[in-house]
């Protein structure tokens, strides 16, 4: 009877994380799917969550009545915890990596206040999450090797962050004249003010604002690109616009403004950090919205 | 290697006797085994020297660098002489601890010592990680900012709009000030030095980031070495949280905070300890100190702690009230005087 028990736990939990994994990595964008993803990311995202986090509300569920005072203290904080990262935090992935530590320390301690301490439960316990996070780690760094059993790269450079991402070249071009001493506006670059001595004023182009000691003003709202051309040249001095490609796309009047009124000058060949001049050569006598 | 002295220096004094001097004030508490004692203090020493910082640059800004730095070690030594006695029976209730490993059977040896290779293995590449790679993620560098600027004025002022003059850069985090205050920290001595570094605040992800291995690992252990190490294997392989405590960020120092207030909960409600509570509430604060999150968290802990544990009721509202103050003082107040004198905090529209 016990080992038709833990066959049939075997089976259920390998069926779960099956699903687990199609939810992650063959998600279908529904709205079921996102809350599960993002609000309940703790649980269910593989990013950002525990392996076998998805079976602790199983484990609470089956204990809950034999909790003493301190588990229960445990667990609603745990719950509460969780439940204002699912509905203020879903928008940041890294809200959810808050209780992590303490969501895998439950884990562990509810398997074990469930299930009997012997030495081959012990061992499954310890390698069946290990084996998954190891194909979990597989996945998310070669996807196609998913179904490769025998697959020994363990990259933890691939795995961990890029850093080819550095653009010193650009960095150090800045501190250079003529760059040192103009005003630039800078697209949500902080670096720009870390590495180089240069002024610039903060601007973020989904939500095209630009900051100033006042607080905010919108750029292209209601302007003109001949207004905007005059705000940048004339009210905040900007000689030059510091950028990433790939952000020059979330805002698409930034974009046509760049390929129309400004002149690249600079590229990095780390990342895709870039440095316009605005030049205005086609400027006079349009006028373009 | 004026810079690698420096480091040094600093990770001798935060890392070893600060850490030392504030376990024996929490092994006052009678709250914590003397272990964990050690290992808590140090998260709780940091963000002491960030909360100080804090205060001072607000009571007394435009002072010269070495009166902070001064100021603080003159506190951690007034601490230390309120509890030297308890040095040595700390350290010898360390020991015995560590000898009770003896106790335990071959296979839960191994397991203890396979983990204790995994931690050290963790440890070793990311602290050379951080000796290699330079600050580029976006938030941190925006707190490596504010850590200059607050350095280079030795000042904090509640403003409306944090805009630097001196290059046009606009802040617009909202959390209260800890961990760019750490950053400060190191600017100061690097001021006093005449040194350009940020190693420190580098290893400001590190180090909490391996307390946080360690705090799990300890845990774990108490239930089974074998899920110490599927543990904390889990945890530091977890993709976003690997990403983290690779690529410097604020998230390792809140968690270990987060951690340590968590864990303290949790002890004054199983030994109803007034005095345990009074340390909770502090450490709360601190938890407040370093992320908004973890002033919602911290109300949360006092909320379910209140409700829940079994002390006559003017009891509960006497020390609950008390903890409360220690929780403002601890750094939730930042965020009162923020939302009425400074940015708007949460009520800002960005």
């Amino acid at each position: 009877m016990r080992k038709k028990i833990l066959i049939s736990g075997i089976l259920i939990l390998v069926a779960g994380q099956y699903l687990l994994f199609l939810l992650n990595y063959h998600s279908k964008d529904s709205a079921v799917e996102s809350i599960l993803l993002n609000n309940l990311a703790l649980f269910f995202n593989l990013k950002n969550s525990f392996v076998l986090a998805w079976t602790l509300p199983f484990f609470v569920l089956l204990t809950f009545r034999r909790f003493d005072s301190v588990e229960f203290v445990f667990f609603m904080v745990f719950l509460s915890i969780a439940l204002l990262v699912a509905i203020r935090g879903a928008f940041n992935f890294r809200y959810s990596l808050t209780i992590l530590p303490i969501c895998i320390f439950a884990f562990f301690y509810l398997v074990n206040k469930n299930l009997p301490a012997s030495p081959s439960i012990i061992f499954i316990v310890s390698f069946i999450p290990l084996l998954f996070l190891y194909f979990q780690m597989v996945y998310t760094v070669q996807p196609d090797s998913f179904n490769k059993w025998l697959s020994f790269r363990l990259n933890i450079q691939r795995y961990s962050y890029s850093r080819s991402f550095y653009p010193h070249d650009i960095y150090l071009a800045l501190q250079q004249p003529p760059y040192s001493s103009q005003v630039f506006l800078v697209n949500n670059l902080p670096g720009f003010y870390y590495y180089t001595p240069c002024k610039g004023y903060y601007y973020w182009a989904p939500n095209d604002r630009y900051f100033t000691n006042h607080g905010y003003e919108n750029l292209f709202e209601n302007r003109t690109d001949m207004e905007v051309y005059s705000v940048l040249t004339n009210k905040l001095n900007c000689k030059y616009i510091f950028t990433l490609h790939s952000y020059n796309k979330l805002n698409t009047r930034f974009e046509s403004f760049l390929n129309k009124y400004c002149t690249l000058v600079l590229t990095s060949r780390y990342g895709d950090y870039e440095v316009y001049g605005i030049t205005g050569y086609r400027v006079i006598g349009e006028n373009h919205k | 290697m004026k810079i690698y002295l420096v480091l040094f220096v600093e990770l001798l004094f935060i890392g070893v006797i600060f850490n030392f001097i504030i376990a024996t004030w929490l092994f006052r508490f009678k709250l914590f085994k003397a272990f964990e004692c050690l290992l808590y203090a140090f998260p709780v020493a940091l963000a002491i020297i960030g909360l100080m910082l804090y205060y001072l640059f607000i009571i007394a800004g435009g002072l010269p660098s070495w009166v902070y730095i001064f100021v603080i070690c003159l506190f951690f030594i007034i601490l230390y002489l309120f509890s030297y006695r308890l040095h040595i029976p700390l350290l010898h209730a360390v020991v015995l601890s560590l000898k009770g490993l003896n106790n335990k059977s071959a296979k839960k040896k191994i397991f203890i010592l396979i983990t204790g290779i995994l931690i050290i293995w963790m440890a070793y590449d990311l602290v050379r990680s951080a000796f290699i790679y330079p600050l580029m993620n976006h938030d941190c560098l925006e707190y490596a900012l504010m850590a200059k600027h607050y350095a280079l004025h030795c000042s904090f002022d509640f403003v409306k709009h944090p805009f630097i003059e001196s290059n046009y850069f606009y802040y617009v985090g909202l959390h209260a000030p800890a961990f760019p205050l750490l950053g400060s920290f190191e600017q100061l001595i690097n001021q006093i030095f005449g040194i350009q570094s940020d190693l420190f605040f580098r290893l400001l992800t590190v180090f909490p980031g391996i307390f946080i291995l360690l705090v799990l690992a300890y845990h774990l252990n108490s239930i089974n070495p074998a899920y110490s190490m599927t543990g904390i294997c889990a945890l530091f392989f977890t993709g976003s949280f690997n990403y983290l405590i690779y690529d410097y960020h604020i998230d390792m120092y809140r968690i270990s905070l987060v951690c340590v207030a968590f864990i303290c909960m949790l002890y004054v409600f199983h030994l109803k300890n007034y005095n345990g509570f009074l340390l909770f509430g502090f450490i709360a604060g601190l938890q407040a100190h370093a992320h908004t999150l973890g002033l919602f968290i911290g109300l949360i802990e006092f909320f379910w702690l209140i409700l829940l544990i079994r002390w006559p009721l003017r009891n509960k509202l006497v020390t609950g009230i008390f903890a409360f103050i220690l929780f403002l003082a601890g750094g939730a107040v930042h965020y009162i005087i923020d939302s009425i004198a400074g940015t708007g905090w949460l009520f800002k529209l960005i």
